[in-house]
């Protein structure tokens, strides 16, 4: 829609003088810098780091409101997995009998890791998702370096998960009162560990999400549909082993999945007194293809965030 | 009101912000229309957004120790103006150049209504890069400058908007910008307060900043600026003594307003004389 022509108005005032400007503004008032300029990635770091009060206030300052509305508040974040593991320990372990297949003689241990684990995942990239545009008034108004939105948005996620890892750890012990088998062990102690590199692989993903979302809006609409699809595949129902997926090609593809590894790493620390060499390398090897490029893209289109 | 020559080009001596054919346009999405449509339906659909072209090629550069009010109509470009001065909004043309990163008088922003004004201290002042340990050092004068000393532990919903709008500004000019912008802000503010935020611009024009502010209010722009810019749908209209530029500014409201009551007159007339000619006329189709 081309823009009507306007009259200027008469003001009897002389036209505004236009600055005469030399060639290389830069160069000639060395004060300068050009608004809008990347700033190198070193200062931009620093910017970055100069700001994590604000990045860590944000979250507690959320989370501190969602528990003055409900009385159930931050438990409905606990609540609402543990329904998930009882819907699906009925339909998967109890209707179709995957329990006492091999790989998965302890089905409940195995379903609540999973669910637990997974869904950091998904919220993580929910929020992400949803964070540019949340916070559209905010990037208008002030000046900080973008990159503070995704990771304020995983802090308040990774904050979650400390109440959830916990809580995990006494119903995974409370299923010894059922015929399951699980035994405390010094490999518990990698689940700080494995937090960290969930954090910082979930960072990477809200970072790739965040920009992809803000170009594309409908983003958010597959969302559900593509954490769902992710969820089947990443082996949190059923174990991704030669028993129930007998295609070579696929249970590869299947395996390297990170949400897989992730899950993995995690199950065979707190179930299976083991840690596997080639898991923690995909998921440590994930992370880092994720961090590093999410970043990156995340950055290149850090001045058009204000876009309206 | 004679000269109306154009005034002669000037080189900045220490320029703080240079604007250069600066040119904003952004669209506005009818709705949140999937865009990825195209993909599936190609390229010849209809369009879904309208481009508004807010800032049009502007040129002009500011000293240190200036004051720029900004005046015009609703939607002249004011605010986008401010906001891609300082980098936040995407400029489609030209080049902003800026002596130190422009803070905006926006940081309302970042704060949140359910935790109290103290914490909302250091979420805004954090926002703006102030570290916790400077704000513990300066949080008194926040408080005292804002006149919040009773109100401080309140959740910030408990505020007037008068309340809030004098914390906003204290978080701002807590560390004292280089370049300072102001939206429309001091509008909210009650006399007293309005006259302690002219001191502060007024001391921070004395240290040698540019405050950049937006209003309507012509008599805040008079007695705070020393310097006018007028935009009209996103042009520079006229640039200088602020006086001059409100005088000026103001007649053409007061034309516009005129011409706008005598059109409606006629209009009133053409609908009575309408009314006195209908019988005849559908007596003669």
């Amino acid at each position: 829609m081309a823009s009507d022509r306007h009259q200027r108005p008469a003001t009897g005032l002389p036209a505004p003088a236009e600055p005469a400007l030399p060639d290389d503004v830069l160069a000639t008032y060395p004060q300068l810098r050009r608004v809008g300029a990347k700033l190198p990635l070193r200062d931009y770091i620093r910017e970055l780091w100069r700001r994590r009060e604000f990045a860590i206030t944000v979250p507690l300052g959320e989370l501190r409101a969602q528990n003055q509305d409900t009385s159930l508040g931050q438990l409905w974040n606990l609540l609402n997995p543990l329904f998930l593991i009882a819907i699906y320990y009925f339909i998967f372990g109890f209707v179709l009998g995957v329990e006492g297949r091999r790989g998965v003689e302890d089905y409940l241990p195995f379903l609540i890791v999973g669910v637990i684990t997974f869904n950091y995942t998904r919220s993580a990239m929910q929020s992400g998702a949803r964070m540019i545009v949340k916070n559209r008034r905010l990037v208008q108004s002030i000046n900080f370096p973008r990159a503070i939105l995704p990771i304020s948005s995983i802090v308040s996620e990774t904050i979650s998960q400390l109440y959830a890892l916990p809580v995990m750890l006494i119903l995974l012990l409370l299923t010894n009162l059922t015929d399951s088998v699980v035994i405390p062990t010094w490999y518990w102690l990698l689940l700080p560990l494995i937090l960290v590199i969930q954090a910082l692989f979930n960072l990477g993903l809200a970072m790739t999400v965040g920009r992809f979302a803000f170009h594309f809006r409908d983003v958010q609409n597959f969302m559900p549909y593509a954490l769902r699809l992710w969820f089947y595949m990443s082996g949190v129902l059923i174990p991704i082993t030669e028993e129930l997926i007998a295609n070579d090609t696929l249970r590869f593809i299947l395996q390297l999945n990170p949400a897989w590894s992730i899950i993995e790493i995690s199950r065979d620390a707190l179930l299976y007194q083991m840690a596997v060499g080639w898991k923690w390398g995909l998921a440590g090897g994930w992370t880092v293809l994720l961090l590093i490029g999410g970043f990156l893209y995340f950055r290149q289109a850090e001045n058009e965030y204000g876009r309206v | 009101m004679s000269e109306l020559a154009i005034a002669p080009p000037q080189a900045p001596e220490e320029p703080t912000v240079i604007a250069d054919r600066l040119d904003v346009t952004y669209r506005i999405y009818a709705d949140s229309q999937p865009k990825l449509r195209k993909l599936f339906v190609g390229e010849k659909q209809q369009r879904e957004y309208r481009e508004v072209h807010a800032v049009k090629g502007l040129s002009f550069a500011t000293e240190a120790g200036e004051a720029v009010g900004i005046i015009g109509h609703n939607g002249s470009g004011k605010s986008t103006l401010l906001r891609a001065i300082a980098g936040l909004v995407p400029s489609t043309g030209g080049q902003v150049y800026a002596s130190a990163i422009p803070v905006l008088l926006g940081v309302a922003a970042a704060l949140e209504p359910d935790i109290s004004g103290r914490r909302n201290i250091y979420l805004g002042g954090t926002a703006l890069g102030i570290t916790r340990e400077e704000l513990d050092e300066r949080f008194n004068d926040i408080v005292e400058f804002a006149g919040l000393e009773e109100f401080i532990d309140l959740p910030l919903r408990a505020f007037s908007s008068g309340m809030r709008s004098r914390l906003q500004f204290a978080i701002a000019t807590a560390r004292t910008p280089e370049i300072l912008m102001v939206d429309e802000a001091l509008s909210t503010g009650d006399g007293e307060f309005k006259d302690r935020s002219d001191a502060r611009i007024r001391e921070m024009i004395g240290e040698a900043g540019t405050v950049f502010l937006v209003s309507h209010s012509l008599k805040s722009i008079t007695d705070v600026c020393t310097r006018a810019l007028w935009l009209d749908h996103g042009e520079l209209i006229a640039d200088g003594d602020p006086v001059k530029v409100a005088d000026a500014y103001q007649d053409h409201v007061d034309r516009l307003k005129a011409a706008d009551r005598a059109k409606r007159k006629r209009k009133k007339q053409k609908q009575q004389e309408q009314q006195g000619s209908d019988g005849p006329d559908s007596a003669g189709t």
